[in-house]
């Protein structure tokens, strides 16, 4: 029994997005749903300003709200800790969806339920990586046994400050972040999920 | 639409006439078969095929690994033995099974009905389409005028196949898009030290970087090989400045960034250059010996170019170049400079970056482990790995418009295609040179460029253009202009031998072949082109001897250990007794090289021309120019202006852009373009998963320049072009050009005085994904779900390159992107 | 069911109107014409109805979900498809194919569940679609008599 985690380490993100496409690729994930995504925010005031990448996704957190506010079960514990959604047993009833902090859960019309990351249990379970971790051209992500010490995840995080997104919620994350710009309190208010309404319309009013 | 309608009855009697029906006849058949398919758990889990080959989203080639199940595509992944780009790819790398899978997709060979342009289209064999082309192009062949066919390509990674036809052919009318894109880096590089026209740093060892305007963490050649060093080298505490108008991916991931005024990169190179040359900071030794120009008189000529005069043009602080320029002498030889089209696509930007490479021989990093480097070959190794003969003679005919001799600098050396592309459709236009026929391939011209209203307008005008035809993956404004449609391979269903300037600096050579077999009906050129000599005959068809693909590329890959099986299991073959190329000129030349040469003003020349140079008294190989010296002061550009009748200095010089400080006065704007890190040309606009990241291209507009024009977040606005007031640029009045509607996106991540807007986006055609809705001929009676999942239809996106100008750098003929002039003013709600 | 219906729209959807079945139909539009509406429809450039369930569906790819659950029905009934040459079916999830399934497996209940689970699903929509796009006939007749017979 492992205790599964991720380490994003914001200091080298380039924002490139192949993260959230490499997912959306592994599972077909449906257009305008998201396991993985990369936020962008601007900071500051010209000429003084700069801009942050901030990839997020399911936490798999220790104290999961979706797990316990699932009436039917279908939202499961594995052994290493990954928290996931059993097809089969979800009704959508989206008490799950409510329950997260992290808007990290999405219905998937075509499966009929409610679908997230899944630490891409799949592959691991063949010893290989997530794909988004495999994806990420600059290595800043990492994935493994955070109660490893030897592991490269639990060497990281000890040798870094880390830090979660909102604390706040209590949860207990288990996707750690480097972030020493202080950048995460700035997605305080957002999800996983992409703002669909955000975009300018491009029709004359 | 007919009057006439099908009754039921005629139906079923047509049903049973034609044999459609029970009988099976002419129809899809079923058939029975005990087939037991194994259940896939999950996508790609259990048998999949690892298949080695390279992406082409972009032009950086990344070596890639496709995950191919049962015939299908499923995923990319990049190849950890590739030496640039080492395992990594980018989110347009991973998308690649969206572009292969696209529903948009040409996969049928087309032939327009009615005019052209009309839109009507019927599917036609290969084997008319072969013969309809081949009789065209014989006629023209044998007409004598082979210039008349006419060949334009967006971006090449087959050049090997395309050379040899238009060679065989005998067309020098090969026209590519160079001067859009490196044209000014490279004549500036190549005549600074000829060993390349193309710098390359060594960026993972590096402490210090300087970036002037590029952006290598969402485009550039080298991007992603290019990215993950810096990242590494960031890791390892180095700094980087980038200086750009926008605040950039890239700016954002520096140490520091400086908002300047376009166009002024050269300048700011030359004021750093000077705080190092006053304060003694240079490595005066090196330059003195290993440059054309003594130390103590570039110091001199830089000394107008003051930090102070840098402020006032550029907006960087005088105190922070001067910092700056301590900072960098401070750590070199471990420093360096990247630039890219940020300082070179514009007006002045052949001096702008010979200005940077020189600041770089002032500190002396120059090949140094860390410091500013090169290598001599721009793709794999062309003496140990030869293209298979026999090679077509260089074409005699000569055409005006590849040669474009109105820039001393675009066709200034033998073997480098520097073709001014902004130029071709004005003159197509003009008549200066007339075209029979055109072949369009990899390239979407009527929107891509400059003024690309003007290329459609050339494009629609069969008296113009007798004959188009596209080859392309996906339907474009230009193959709308066609009239034969080929469907073309994607990049994930052919052949390329292929590699770029390696960032390890040691060559390698990479394979592209098919992960999966062509998609209905598309061919790649390295079918067409053989099967179209044959065609045309009269002699051509000898240049094109190899019955398939793979027997021509195991001939190629024959000197490789392994040959072709090595190489498409690997995807990539490195020597490994190559060292990197660092301090490639103090390397002494033997007793052997020395023989019968001459030496003149410590020049060494052998037979076929400088070989080395004399230095202390020792023979070395020194650098690839004239003097065998870093050219600081280039004689040869003078002589090539003078015969033009241009004055170009010798010394890199700061040229402010004719008419800015004027119209900036009068409250006008500078408008750029930039491109997003899941985009490149046309095609990515095509892909589900890239344009839902990114499909909107509002104008970035800085909230202080916002608030002077009255203007809020969203506004809609009207930006209004104007041509350069440049007598040396075609039709430099300073006229109007055109207009677009767009919004304002308030941001304090631009200059004042700038106005961007994103390249990637204003497609009017080529389905519903690539134009948000846009392509109505597509949503006819479509109703949700499918459209609907197209979640950004309807989003803003509006195409830049129709009020951009036809603006040649008078050097170079590279297009002058970032220096239009335009007035800014709001409209009530876009009407 | 009437077969004949849906076997002469599965070859509609997959390939163009050659001369014999212009002349059966009693087709008045030059075969040209009829050319240029088939590859409007179907193939584009910028088809208007491409006839594929993943496309319908709002899938990014021609294939994927849709076809890859189409694959898993017809491994489990030993069945496969041979589609002639010059017919443009890209993947199992074409409309012709789903047909031509249809026609073989009817009357019966794999006749149903290949309806229930994969036809109706999104063919009806599309059907519909199609009789409102198409400019000439038979597509518009041909797709709305095919529905009525699915339906
Ligand atoms: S771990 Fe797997 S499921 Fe989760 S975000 Fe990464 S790729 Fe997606
Ligand atoms: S792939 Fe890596 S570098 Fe790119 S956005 Fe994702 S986390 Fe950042
Ligand atoms: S950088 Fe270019 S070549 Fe490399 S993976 Fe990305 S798109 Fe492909």
């Amino acid at each position: 029994m492992a205790r599964l985690g991720m380490l994003i380490d914001l200091r080298t993100c380039i924002g490139c997005h192949a993260c959230s496409v490499a997912c959306k690729a592994e599972f077909d994930v449906p257009l305008g749903n998201f396991r993985d995504t990369v936020k962008y925010v601007e900071e500051g005031a010209y000429p003084k300003v700069t801009r942050h990448f901030i990839p997020v996704l399911c936490n798999h957190c220790e104290d999961a709200p979706c797990l316990s506010a699932c009436p039917t079960g279908a939202v499961v514990r594995l052994d290493d800790g990954q928290v996931t959604i059993e097809d089969g047993d979800c009704n959508l009833n989206r008490a799950c969806m409510a329950a997260c902090p992290y808007d990290a859960i999405y219905v998937d019309e075509d499966r009929g339920a409610a679908a997230k990351c899944t630490f891409c249990d799949h592959r691991t379970a063949e010893g290989r990586q997530p794909a988004c971790v495999d994806a990420c051209p600059t290595n800043c992500r990492v994935f493994g046994d955070l109660d490893d010490p030897e592991s490269e995840i639990a060497v990281r995080a000890a040798a870094n400050d880390v830090t979660v997104w909102k604390e706040s919620a209590g949860t207990r994350p288990k996707v750690l972040y480097v972030d020493p710009k202080n950048a995460l309190p700035l997605i305080e208010e957002q999800g996983v999920q992409v703002d669909t309404t955000a975009d300018l319309s491009g029709e004359p009013a | 639409m007919s009057t006439w309608t099908l009754t039921r009855r005629d139906l079923l009697r047509a049903a049973a006439v034609a044999g459609v029906g029970a009988a099976g006849l002419g129809g899809i058949e079923v058939v029975h078969r005990m087939t037991t398919e194994p259940r896939a758990a999950g996508k790609t889990v259990g048998a999949v095929r690892r298949v080695a080959s390279m992406c082409q989203m972009c032009t950086t080639a990344c070596g890639i690994i496709a995950n191919v199940k049962d015939g299908r595509l499923l995923t990319i992944e990049g190849n950890p033995a590739d030496p640039n780009s080492r395992g990594a790819v980018c989110a347009k790398g991973v998308a690649g099974p969206s572009i292969l899978y696209d529903p948009s997709r040409l996969l049928y060979p087309l032939r327009r009905v009615g005019r052209r342009g009309e839109g009507r289209w019927r599917r036609i064999t290969w084997d008319e389409a072969y013969t309809e082309i081949a009789d065209r192009l014989r006629a023209i062949r044998e007409s004598g005028r082979p210039e008349e066919f006419a060949f334009q390509q967006g971006r090449n990674r087959s050049t090997d196949i395309v050379a040899r036809f238009l060679d065989a052919f005998g067309t020098p009318s090969a026209f590519n898009h160079r001067a859009l894109c490196s044209l000014n880096r490279r004549a500036a590089i190549l005549t600074t030290i000829g060993d390349s026209d193309w710098d390359l740093g060594d960026y993972e060892n590096s402490r210090y970087i300087l970036n002037f305007g590029s952006n290598w963490a969402e485009a550039h050649q080298g991007h992603i090989p290019v990215a993950t060093r810096m990242m590494r080298a960031r890791e390892r505490g180095a700094k980087i400045v980038t200086f750009d108008a926008r605040l950039s991916n890239t700016a954002a991931l520096s140490d520091e960034w400086y908002a300047v005024r376009p166009g002024t990169d050269g300048l700011i190179a030359l004021a750093i250059s000077n705080v190092i040359c006053q304060e003694g900071l240079w490595d005066r030794e090196w330059f003195d010996r290993w440059t054309n120009y003594p130390a103590e008189k570039y110091a001199e000529h830089v000394r107008a170019y003051t930090p102070e005069m840098a402020q006032a043009e550029s907006g960087v602080p005088a105190e922070a170049i001067r910092r700056i320029a301590r900072e960098f002498a401070g750590a070199t030889p471990r420093c360096t400079t990247i630039c890219n089209r940020g300082s070179a696509a514009h007006r002045n930007g052949f001096h702008n970056d010979r200005a940077i490479t020189v600041l770089n021989a002032l500190v002396g990093n120059m090949g140094e482990e860390g410091g500013w480097c090169w290598h001599p070959m721009s793709a794999w190794d062309k003496k140990a790995l030869p293209e298979p003969g026999p090679i077509a003679p260089k074409p005699t005919a000569r055409s005006l418009i590849a040669e474009a001799k109105d820039w001393p600098l675009a066709n200034a050396w033998q073997s480098n295609k520097m073709r001014v592309g902004e130029i071709v459709y004005l003159w197509i236009k003009q008549r200066r040179q007339r075209i029979s026929a055109l072949m369009t391939y990899n390239c979407d011209q009527a929107w891509a460029w400059p003024e690309a209203n003007l290329v459609r307008e050339v494009l629609a005008d069969e008296d113009l253009v007798p004959f188009h035809v596209c080859l392309d993956v996906m339907a474009s404004e230009t193959s709308n202009l066609a009239d034969i449609i080929l469907p073309w391979t994607t990049y994930l269903e052919r052949w390329d031998i292929d590699s770029r300037p390696p960032q390890g600096l040691v060559d390698y050579v990479g394979l592209r072949q098919p992960v999966v077999p062509p998609l209905g009906e598309s061919k790649d050129l390295r079918e067409i082109f053989p099967e179209l000599a044959r065609r045309i005959g009269g002699g051509m068809e000898h240049y094109f001897p190899w019955a398939t693909q793979e027997e021509y590329f195991e001939q190629y890959f024959a000197p490789v250990p392994g040959g072709f099986g090595h190489m498409r299991e690997a995807g990539v073959h490195v020597d490994p007794a190559k060292k990197p190329n660092y301090l490639p000129y103090e390397k002494e030349l033997t007793a052997e090289e020395l023989e019968g040469t001459r030496t003149e003003d410590g020049v060494i020349h052998g037979p076929d021309g400088a070989i080395g140079v004399m230095v202390d008294g020792t023979a070395r190989r020194g650098f690839g120019t004239p003097s065998r010296k870093v050219e600081v002061h280039s004689q040869f550009v003078n002589d090539r202006g003078r015969e033009a009748d241009r004055t170009i200095s010798p010394l890199p010089v700061y040229e402010p852009i004719p008419g800015h400080r004027e119209q900036l006065a009068q409250g006008r704007l500078i408008m750029i373009s930039f491109k997003w890190n899941v985009h490149n040309a046309h095609r990515t606009l095509q892909s589900k998963w890239l344009q839902e990241i990114s499909h909107t291209n509002p104008a970035w507009l800085n909230p202080a320049t916002a608030s002077g024009l009255g203007l809020a977040h969203g506004d809609w606005i009207e930006v209004t072009s104007y041509r350069p007031i440049d007598p040396e640029v075609p039709r430099g009045d300073g006229s109007q050009l055109g207009s677009l509607r767009t919004r304002v996106h308030l941001t304090e991540g631009i200059h004042p005085q700038v106005i961007a807007i994103a390249h990637n986006a204003g497609r009017t055609t080529g389905g519903p994904v690539a134009s948000n809705g846009r392509d109505r001929a597509v949503l006819v009676g479509h109703e949700p779900p499918d459209h609907g999942r197209v979640w950004w239809a309807g989003s803003l996106s509006v195409a830049q390159n129709d009020i951009l100008p036809i603006y040649p750098d008078p050097v170079s003929g590279q297009q002058a992107y970032h220096d239009t002039m335009v007035t800014v003013r709001r409209i009530e709600g876009g009407a | 069911m009437n077969g004949d219906v849906i076997m002469l729209m599965s070859r509609l959807v997959s390939t163009e109107i050659d001369a014999p079945l212009r002349e059966a139909l009693g087709c008045p539009e030059p075969l040209e014409d009829l050319s240029a509406e088939f590859c409007r429809l179907f193939v584009g450039p910028r088809p208007v109805c491409p006839p594929y369930a993943s496309v319908r569906r709002g899938e990014p790819m021609i294939g994927g979900r849709a076809e890859r659950r189409l694959k898993e029905f017809a491994a489990r009934h030993g069945l496969d498809v041979v589609v002639p040459p010059g017919f443009a079916v890209l993947a199992l999830d074409h409309l012709g194919v789903e047909l031509a399934l249809l026609h073989h497996l009817s009357p019966g209940p794999v006749a149903e569940e290949l309806l229930d689970d994969h036809v109706r699903p999104w063919a009806l929509g599309y059907l519909r679609s199609l009789e409102e796009s198409a400019r000439l006939e038979p597509y518009a007749s041909a797709a709305r008599w095919c529905r009525e017979e699915i339906t």
